[in-house]
């Protein structure tokens, strides 16, 4: 199980970064630095799960969930519509989603897909985002920070076992 | 010379690489899924230029419109005084429109093409440096679906209903585009292609039962684009058409409520008529 950890700080700053690039931002980011732990992103044994652990205080996070894809050397925002929810109640979710401290949220799983990639929903023009890299990303509700998840790879669809739920 | 495309039948293609197929619908937490498989195209267009030109801003892609939507669900109470509900999501008003433009969510309406986020590489851009003739590849995938609850609750009985049977429709035109920095279009090949279900589904367990008439996909074979399909020439690029078939579709989603009027519903067990709103 993979595991990465930055401080709100550096994420700040990430975030900043982040915004004057046009939502784009390098690879190289020091993924590997290792600081006083708040929001820790894990993904788990299957492509597209993952698990949130809030080791710091209580935090308010955007209900969005955010997926980026590795193009070239710089991570892109996909423009999917992926939400913190656990489960696939078909109710509006709150705008924002408070992690207690201690607190652990697994958010639905993502097969992939650009369109209902979390429930099963109606899509016409629906598209599977393999093979490529990817790393989940979570804002806080103000969106000035943001955390990220470490990298994990989709197969092509022909190979991908990720809609099979 | 000016640049322009190739109409050299040679110089341009478009390949079904993968047909779409549907799944049976299958029981996904409270909902009933009708998953299908992906369809794949491969095409390419050739740009001509002369030496010292560049075809910055000539994009190729694929534009595609969705010209049928039949869109319903029935259910009925496990007794006769238990009520029927009928969902009508196809038409009017839950419906705003019939055909419409299907781009992908994020992809800009304005922008025509089915998806121009780079990370779908679904168009292909000329760049400074290009060299005569350009050859421009792309491809296209789309795996439609649809969903209806397990159970609704009819509010004149109080009673739980359960889906009984449902329809969907889906029928598409894709064309392989050419844009110029203008923002003119030359449609070269396009493809006519659908996916379709007709279920009917027992209790306890919701069993389904296939209609194999109104079940199956079908894609045809890549045609020489003349005029613009009429049933859906007035949204395939038009500016106007703000609203993409997933948005339209997601709106329709209202015809669950109660109290809404694509939305039926009796005290005793009635069979509808699906071609109503």
């Amino acid at each position: 199980m993979e595991q990465f950890q930055r401080n709100g700080a550096l994420i700040f700053l990430s975030a900043a970064l982040f915004l004057a690039a046009s939502c784009t931002s390098p690879a190289t980011h020091a993924d590997s630095v290792k600081q006083e732990e708040t929001l820790v992103l894990r993904n788990l044994a299957r492509s597209g799960d993952l698990e949130i652990e809030n080791r710091g205080p209580a935090i308010n996070l955007s209900g969005q969930l955010i997926v980026q894809q590795l193009d070239g050397t710089t991570w892109r925002d996909n423009a999917i519509d992926l939400l913190l929810l656990e489960t696939c109640t078909f109710t509006i979710e709150p705008g924002c989603k408070t992690l207690e401290h201690g607190a652990t949220l697994r958010p639905a799983h993502w097969n992939g897909m650009s369109c209902a990639g979390q429930c099963p929903q109606g899509c016409r023009a629906n598209i599977f985002l393999g093979p490529g890299q990817f790393r989940f990303v979570v804002a806080t509700c103000d969106k000035k920070q943001r955390f990220y998840g470490p990298v994990f790879t989709l197969p092509d669809h022909d190979h991908s076992e990720l809609k099979k739920k | 010379m000016a640049v322009t495309v190739s109409l050299n039948p040679a110089d341009f293609a478009l390949h079904v690489m993968r047909a779409p197929t549907v799944a049976a619908p299958a029981v996904r937490g409270n909902q009933m899924f009708f998953d299908s498989t992906p369809m794949r195209l491969e095409g390419f267009a050739t740009l001509q230029g002369g030496v010292g030109e560049a075809a910055l801003d000539w994009k190729v892609g694929f534009i595609q419109a969705q010209w049928v939507e039949t869109n319903w669900c029935s259910y009925r109470g496990a007794a006769n005084t238990d009520g029927s509900i009928f969902i009508q999501r196809g038409r009017p008003p839950a419906r705003t429109q019939g055909a419409c433009r299907d781009c992908v969510d994020g992809s800009p309406m304005a922008s025509v093409f089915y998806s121009t986020n780079p990370l779908h590489r679904e168009v292909a851009q000329g760049a400074a440096g290009d060299r005569f003739p350009l050859v421009l590849r792309v491809n296209h995938t789309d795996q439609p679906t649809d969903s209806c609850p397990l159970t609704i609750r009819n509010t004149l009985t109080g009673k739980d209903n359960f889906l009984q049977e449902a329809q969907f429709e889906f029928f598409f035109c894709t064309t392989l585009s050419v844009q110029d920095p203008a923002g003119q279009f030359t449609h070269l090949l396009g493809v006519y292609w659908n996916t379709r279900w007709h279920y009917s589904f027992s209790q306890p367990g919701n069993r389904a039962q296939v209609n194999p008439q109104g079940t199956g996909a079908t894609i045809g074979h890549p045609f020489r684009v003349g005029a613009i399909d009429p049933r859906f020439a007035p949204v395939f690029t038009s500016p106007g058409q703000v609203q993409s078939c997933n948005a339209i579709f997601r709106a329709a989603m209202a015809a669950f409520q109660p109290g809404a009027r694509n939305r039926h519903e009796t005290r005793t067990w009635s069979n509808f008529n699906v071609t109503v709103p």
